[in-house]
């Protein structure tokens, strides 16, 4: 009997002696009715209040403004503003209209690349029609064998979007990297045992985790290797995007450490010098994000080339079964601006048309299966069924 | 197509979803928490909070990620109460498990589950998650509200600590 199998066997036979009691439903609606009516009544002392708090706030965000001459107009989040997002409705894809909330005119133009959520599909599809253009890469089905056929899993786009780099899952450790042209074509290796990736904005490096918890950056002009080093299971890199210089990294850096919730393991933001000599990833100067809570989770998201913003997504409302994720942005030492989401962040990726400065943020809900793309620069979003990866 | 918001559609998808999964994650929150009366007060809380929540639900699928997120959720939060409720009250071990609660188990298996609560919280509802309720890596993300990297490293690691406190039980 393999572990696993031990585990499984002793869970199914210790979770027999939590038998349910006799039926408590009458009891969740009456609390839940009883909640309900005390919140209303809430509700209705503070909204006087809250009216007046929302208009001083805009007064005061025009002020500010009328007080910067020089500064540029940016879409972006308001400070810790919550998002409550209700899953979206998977339809037919080839048939999908985007469900956008605001004037069709505003929206970028672009396609974007999204794998399907079965990972056995690379699509390029129109981010305004919601229909999609041309399949890059079909892989056969499972046929109820989750392990027969591999899939495909993280992908980057090159910067003259010409080329798609995607993972492709193989057995554990086992993966590669592989690309495909846009206009289609056929599929090339180019590095073996490597999963998550991204492209430098120059289009010359790609960066990879190795072996499933190492990294490693790869010359695409001379096929040469730049290994940094991690400490076996103690560290292990996580998600990573490139600096506009194509020269700086930030890198995730999961490692062991009891904390308080008992959790042991601790995630940080490396920033990498990819031109100098490789060393521990941990040696890298640390991004220090505040946490909330006591969650110990950051990822890094994407890096934004007009102004050295930084992405990073907080694991944040951990008590909250309807909260969700917080996505910071950091510039020169410092959190920017942070908005809350009811649900899981996926990818990220700004949209790089630059001109509405808005982000691409991909939205996982609770339902597994039922993403959404989204501009969370000005709260918009186009629904386009189940996807799992997706770039601009 | 009935969206959830409808009032008497919610309650009888809601009824459905009681009827179906109540007992199942009666018994998810008793191996998270390791007390029954707990984990029964604890799927009451979740149910009365889905109720609350499903006119934003829009899809009737989310019904279940949604209740068995809470459920979770609420034993990790419960079991940091409880802990603290412990440290000023008495000394008891944090899992005082009562003698007729392992008596329904082979040696084999309660080697297994005493070596299930020692290892940190995320990594054994990790490993509950995925090897009792056989959610992916995916699904566990979106319950834990954690990334699917991390959700990977909790599993791995917490499989390979278990394995180590076994062999040295032996």
């Amino acid at each position: 009997m393999t572990p696993e199998d031990r585990l499984r066997d002793a869970l199914h036979a210790k979770a027999r002696q939590f038998d349910a009691a006799p039926d408590l439903r009458d009891g969740a609606v009456s609390l839940a009715v009883a909640r309900q009516r005390r919140r209303r009544l809430q509700l209705a002392a503070g909204s006087a209040l809250a009216a007046a708090a929302a208009v001083a706030v805009v007064i005061a965000a025009v002020a500010a403004f009328d007080r910067e001459p020089s500064r540029t107009l940016e879409v972006r989040p308001a400070d810790t503003t919550t998002t409550e997002l209700a899953p979206s409705t998977t339809v037919a894809e080839e048939a999908v209209a985007p469900s956008t909330t605001a004037p069709a005119a505003s929206k970028p133009e672009v396609p974007s690349f999204l794998v399907a959520a079965d990972h056995k599909r690379l699509v390029v599809l129109n981010s305004t029609t919601g229909k999609v253009i041309r399949t890059l890469v079909q892989l056969p089905a499972d046929n109820g064998e989750p392990e027969c056929c591999g899939g495909i899993g993280d992908i980057s786009l090159s910067p003259e979007r010409k080329t798609v780099y995607f993972h492709r899952i193989g057995e554990p450790g086992a993966g590669q990297i592989q690309r495909v042209a846009v206009a289609g074509g056929p599929v090339e290796t180019i590095v073996q045992n490597a999963d998550l990736l991204d492209i430098s904005p120059d289009g010359r490096k790609l960066a990879y985790r190795k072996g499933n918890s190492g990294l490693a950056v790869h010359d695409l002009s001379t096929g040469a290797e730049k290994d940094w080093t991690v400490f076996g299971g103690h560290e292990q890199v996580g998600r990573f995007a490139w600096a506009p210089d194509s020269r700086r990294l930030a890198v995730t850096l999961a490692f062991d450490s009891e904390s308080e919730t008992g959790d042991g393991v601790h995630t940080t933001v490396r920033l990498l010098d990819t031109e100098s000599a490789p060393l521990a990833v941990a040696d890298a100067p640390a991004i220090d994000i505040p946490r909330t809570n006591d969650h110990p989770d950051l990822s890094v998201g994407a890096w934004r080339g007009d102004s050295g913003d930084l992405m990073v997504i907080r694991y944040c409302c951990w008590p909250e079964a309807s909260g969700g994720q917080e996505l910071v942005t950091f510039r020169d030492g410092a959190v920017g601006s942070s908005t809350q989401v009811a649900g899981s962040i996926g990818d990220l990726d700004y949209d790089p048309t630059g001109t509405f400065r808005l982000m691409g943020v991909y939205v996982g809900e609770m339902g597994v299966g039922h993403q959404e793309l989204r501009w969370a620069g000005d709260g918009r979003s186009g629904t386009f069924g189940a996807w799992d990866h997706a770039v601009w | 197509m009935a969206f959830v918001g409808d009032v008497v559609h919610r309650e009888t998808v809601f009824d459905e979803l009681f009827d179906q999964h109540h007992a199942g994650l009666v018994r998810l929150a008793g191996l998270l928490v390791d007390d029954g009366e707990l984990a029964q007060e604890i799927v009451q809380e979740a149910f009365a909070r889905l109720f609350v929540a499903m006119p934003r639900l829009r899809e009737e699928g989310a019904g279940l990620p949604y209740v068995r997120r809470t459920v979770v959720n609420l034993c990790n939060s419960g079991l940091r109460r409880r802990r603290v409720v412990r440290r000023h009250v008495d000394d008891r071990p944090e899992h005082a498990v009562s003698p007729e609660s392992v008596a329904a188990l082979r040696d084999d298996q309660r080697a297994v589950i005493e070596a299930l609560r020692s290892l940190p919280e995320r990594q054994r509802t990790c490993l509950v998650l995925r090897f009792y309720e056989d959610l992916s890596e995916t699904e566990m993300a979106a319950v834990l509200g954690i990334s699917s990297n991390s959700v990977k490293t909790h599993v791995q690691r917490g499989m390979a600590s278990l394995a180590q406190r076994l062999e040295s039980h032996r």
